[in-house]
């Protein structure tokens, strides 16, 4: 059994990995924006034989939230073997030619985020890499 | 334009079909990708039928010059109550996908169809039945509830005893009263995924009736393949599948299904049908004598059993491009000796017919919607290439024998019946208008209703 975390759960491709895994019993955190179809993702991976579920809105654009969230994945599943991060936009490549504000907001979304959590990410599993080493 | 409302342009089109392959049409596509979605905007006039994975053979789920709501991405479970069977899902959900979940935890569905690739939305709009009628009555006989989300922004709970009018409307109800988003289900314990298998041959119609009324006895699952090529002494020859499911003790309890055997594809749709009458002679012959041959009892998965044409994929491409109609009518049991020889001797007659017709009674339950087809009687099964003009005056004689009996067709499996057939056949067809939804219509449902 693994302890999963999935960022931006509801995306299709995150769904279709997270019902793989439900089905081999691994234990899993759903991060995501929309808590309606959140719930609906993580009720679905509970039927299909998840041994855990738990889940927390979030926007990841809000970056202060990424530790405090990712300690409570941990605290959660009972530490990290796997993150997955699957969450993203699909730009509108003419819209964004047309607007600053847009294309920061486009590179926050699928850039900075991603990597503000892989470094946190980064951090915490050393951390208990280096724990269990020792 | 207010933003938010799509002109009809910028709804995408695509090609759309059933499992008989006689038309692919462009419709207008709109899908639902959550349970909480509302019913789709639609432009006024504009109608749309749900679509789940189109396993309905003719054109009860389409909707030519209008639009299809595809419900197939709602498949999402909802809750799994292991201690008591009671399962909540998305209405696109395959039966296929419940059975692999439900079956290791010593869960089955009450009744299936002979596909397992049907979702459970298409389950309850056509009331589907199995080899277990005579047991178990229909699907809809299992189903608790639903949510029937209307074009009008209306979200209903519907019940035998919440909205029981709508309850009895929509199951059965060719997905004209809205779209069901999800739904609860009471599933039935086994033991296991084994049936045990048993099969008999029998020599003519009249030992089939025979034969029939003592398998329902004993057995949970009865079906006869008929060959319907016998006439004079042969006619209605076949062969009695009967099973079980394997008891408590019988078996490893709670045992991890094997994986499921290789599937096989029709990789293409050939130019002409590979069923004509030199080869369906051939097999047919084969089948009664071989499969009939052994009395024993086997064991036997249950998909094999119960769903026997789903290990090939596509195999609705054998017709060719013309694809397939399929014929199922019921007639009541006082007519049913008769009637039964009249269609047989007809269908051998023309000798138009697929590999295997089939032949089941249906038992004494009732079913819960106002458009089901089930009722007590005989219902016969089979398939036929499309050969254009010879299907269709064989099916206005199959009609008339139908019709006479007082017996009825099955739209899920229908394409060419006749308005005044389907009126005849189901009568409450009247009570039924008022519960269809503004927005919604169907191939299917036009053809019915002209001349009404």
């Amino acid at each position: 059994m693994k302890r999963i975390l999935i960022v931006g759960a509801t995306s299709a491709i995150a769904e279709a990995t997270a019902r793989m895994l439900a089905t081999r019993g691994h234990a899993v955190y759903l991060v995501g924006r929309n808590e309606l179809r959140l719930a609906a993702v993580a009720a679905d991976l509970a039927v299909r034989g998840s041994s855990r579920v738990g889940s927390e809105v979030l926007d990841v654009n809000s970056y202060a939230e990424h530790e405090p969230m990712l300690h409570r994945a941990e605290t959660f599943l009972g530490g990290l073997d796997t993150v997955l991060i699957a969450h993203g936009t699909l730009s509108d490549q003419k819209a964004c030619e047309e607007s600053v504000e847009l294309t920061l907001r486009e590179m926050h979304t699928n850039g900075l985020s991603v990597i503000s959590l892989l470094t946190l990410v980064a951090a915490a599993t050393t951390s208990t890499a280096a724990r269990r080493h020792s | 334009m207010p933003p938010g409302v799509a002109t009809l342009s910028e709804v995408p089109s695509g090609l759309v079909s059933s499992w008989g392959n006689l038309i692919r049409v462009p419709h207008a596509l709109y899908n639902l990708r959550s349970r909480h979605d509302p019913f789709p905007r639609l432009a006024p006039g504009r109608t749309v039928v749900p679509y789940g994975n189109g396993r309905s053979y003719g054109d009860s789920c389409l909707n030519v010059g209008g639009g299809v709501v595809r419900t197939r991405a709602l498949d999402r479970f909802i809750h799994f109550d292991r201690e008591l069977g009671l399962l909540s899902c998305e209405a696109g959900v395959l039966l296929e996908e419940i059975l692999r979940i439900v079956v290791p935890q010593g869960w089955f569905l009450p009744v299936v169809p002979g596909t397992a690739q049907v979702t459970v939305g298409g389950a309850i709009a056509n009331d589907v039945h199995g080899k277990n009628h005579h047991r178990a009555g229909t699907f809809g006989c299992h189903v608790r509830q639903f949510e029937l989300v209307r074009s009008d922004g209306t979200r209903l709970m519907c019940s035998p005893l919440e909205n029981a009018d709508w309850f009895g409307a929509t199951i059965g109800g060719l997905g004209l009263t809205g779209v069901i988003t999800w739904a609860e289900l009471q599933l039935r314990s086994v033991a296991g995924p084994r049936l045990r298998v048993q099969k008999e041959r029998f020599h003519d119609l009249e030992s089939f009736f025979a034969l029939s009324e003592q398998s329902d006895r004993d057995y949970e699952y009865t079906v006869a393949w008929i060959d319907c090529l016998g006439r004079g002494r042969h006619l209605g020859r076949g062969v009695m599948q009967r099973a079980n499911h394997m008891r408590w003790g019988a078996e490893p309890a709670r045992e991890r299904r094997e994986a499921p055997a290789a599937v096989r594809s029709i990789p293409f749709v050939p130019p002409v049908s590979l069923v004509n009458t030199a080869s369906l002679r051939l097999f047919n012959t084969a089948y009664y004598h071989l499969e009939g041959r052994q009395s024993g009892e086997t064991d036997e998965d249950y998909t094999g059993v119960l769903f026997p044409l789903d290990s090939i994929q596509h195999w609705n491409r054998i017709y060719g491009s013309r694809g397939f109609l399929q014929y199922q009518c019921v007639v009541p049991h006082s007519a049913a000796r008769r009637a039964m020889g009249e269609l047989l001797e007809s269908i051998a007659v023309s000798g138009l017919g697929s590999f295997l017709a089939v032949l089941k009674r249906f038992g004494l339950a009732k079913s819960p919607g106002m458009l089901s087809f089930p009722m007590e009687g005989v219902t016969l099964a089979l398939d036929f290439p499309n050969s254009g003009d010879a299907v269709r005056r064989l099916f206005d004689r199959l009609n008339s024998i139908v019709s006479a009996a007082g017996g009825r067709l099955y739209p899920a499996k229908d394409a060419r019946m006749p308005g005044a057939l389907f009126r005849s056949g189901y009568p409450r067809w009247k009570t039924f208008i008022r519960f269809i939804d503004p927005a919604c219509s169907s191939s299917l449902w036009r053809r019915v209703m002209e001349g009404a």
